[in-house]
């Protein structure tokens, strides 16, 4: 069993109007930070114990339905 | 050929509504139940409803643009179908790559639900109306995107089909509804459906409809 983790955050030319959202109240709260972006965290246990088989498989699902490659990027990891 | 297909998914909400207006409209309505395949060719046209299909779920419209209904009214629009979606129905169209573009939170991240006043910027005769038209929206994704480069190519083949009067979530340069190359697909953040008596506050979502689905 192989598990993967994708990451999909929106991209930066993207207003992201949620990471704005939590950016401003940390900002108002006194918090120090620059930025801050808010995306999507999610985790695939796949079959089979071939690596680069499992991640082209990923690659697959990611441009199918994961993520949206007009407006977000992605990141995929081995967990 | 009076017979107009409803899309509807677990979470489809509005789907009673364009029901409602299609039979109005002296036209005979038929499910399309998200699960199963259809042959449309015996379809006048087919609505894809507002809601929250699976319950908004990854993206909205992002699982229901792949459910087997859509893999049929996407073969049928490619004949031509002429498909409307309204709200999380031009989200569905845009997540199924039938519509350019995509709706993003709205600016404010907050959901909206007001009156809007919405002008008309096509020359396509099934779409376009003269004067602005009062209809209401209800979304909290709804701000429309798409990267210049292709926002040109919208302009330059008459695709932006509606815009705000008064920009109420962020859609770039206003626009709240566009429309396919071929012009038989086009997608609608506001509901039309929901001004169709005058009782309503708005008898204006029913000339739209009327211009779509013809007489």
């Amino acid at each position: 069993m192989l598990r993967f983790s994708v990451q999909v955050l929106p991209k930066p030319e993207v207003l992201d109007s949620q990471g704005r959202a939590v950016e401003t109240l940390l900002k108002k709260e006194g918090f120090k930070l620059s930025s801050c972006r808010v995306g999507k965290y999610i985790e695939l246990e796949m079959e089979g114990s071939d690596e680069s088989e499992a991640l082209a498989n990923l690659k697959k699902m990611s441009e199918y339905v994961l993520y949206n490659p007009l407006i977000e990027k992605i990141e995929i990891k081995k967990i | 050929m009076k017979k107009v297909g409803i899309t509807r998914f677990l979470g489809t909400n509005c789907d009673r509504d364009i029901w409602a207006a299609v039979e109005d409209l002296g036209f005979t309505p038929e499910w399309l139940w998200y699960e199963n395949q259809y042959d449309l060719k015996d379809y006048q046209s087919v609505f894809i409803p507002g809601g929250f299909s699976y319950g908004d779920y990854l993206r909205c419209g992002a699982l229901a643009a792949r459910s087997p209904v859509m893999k049929s009214v996407k073969a049928a629009a490619e004949k031509g179908l002429p498909v409307f979606g309204i709200c999380n129905g031009f989200q569905i169209l845009c997540e199924a790559g039938m519509l350019p573009g995509a709706l993003l939170r709205n600016e404010s991240v907050q959901f909206i639900d007001a009156w809007v006043e919405l002008e008309s910027m096509t020359s396509e005769k099934k779409w376009a109306f003269q004067d602005n038209k009062k209809v209401p929206i209800a979304h909290g994704e709804g701000r429309y995107f798409i990267f210049e480069d292709q926002k040109e190519k919208l302009y330059d083949q008459d695709q932006v089909w509606v815009k705000y009067v008064n920009n109420p979530n962020g859609s770039l340069d206003d626009i709240a509804g566009v429309l396919n190359e071929k012009k038989n697909v086009g997608g609608l953040m506001p509901h039309p459906e929901r001004a169709m008596h005058s009782w309503m506050g708005s008898t204006d979502g029913r000339l739209m409809l009327q211009s779509f689905l013809g007489s």
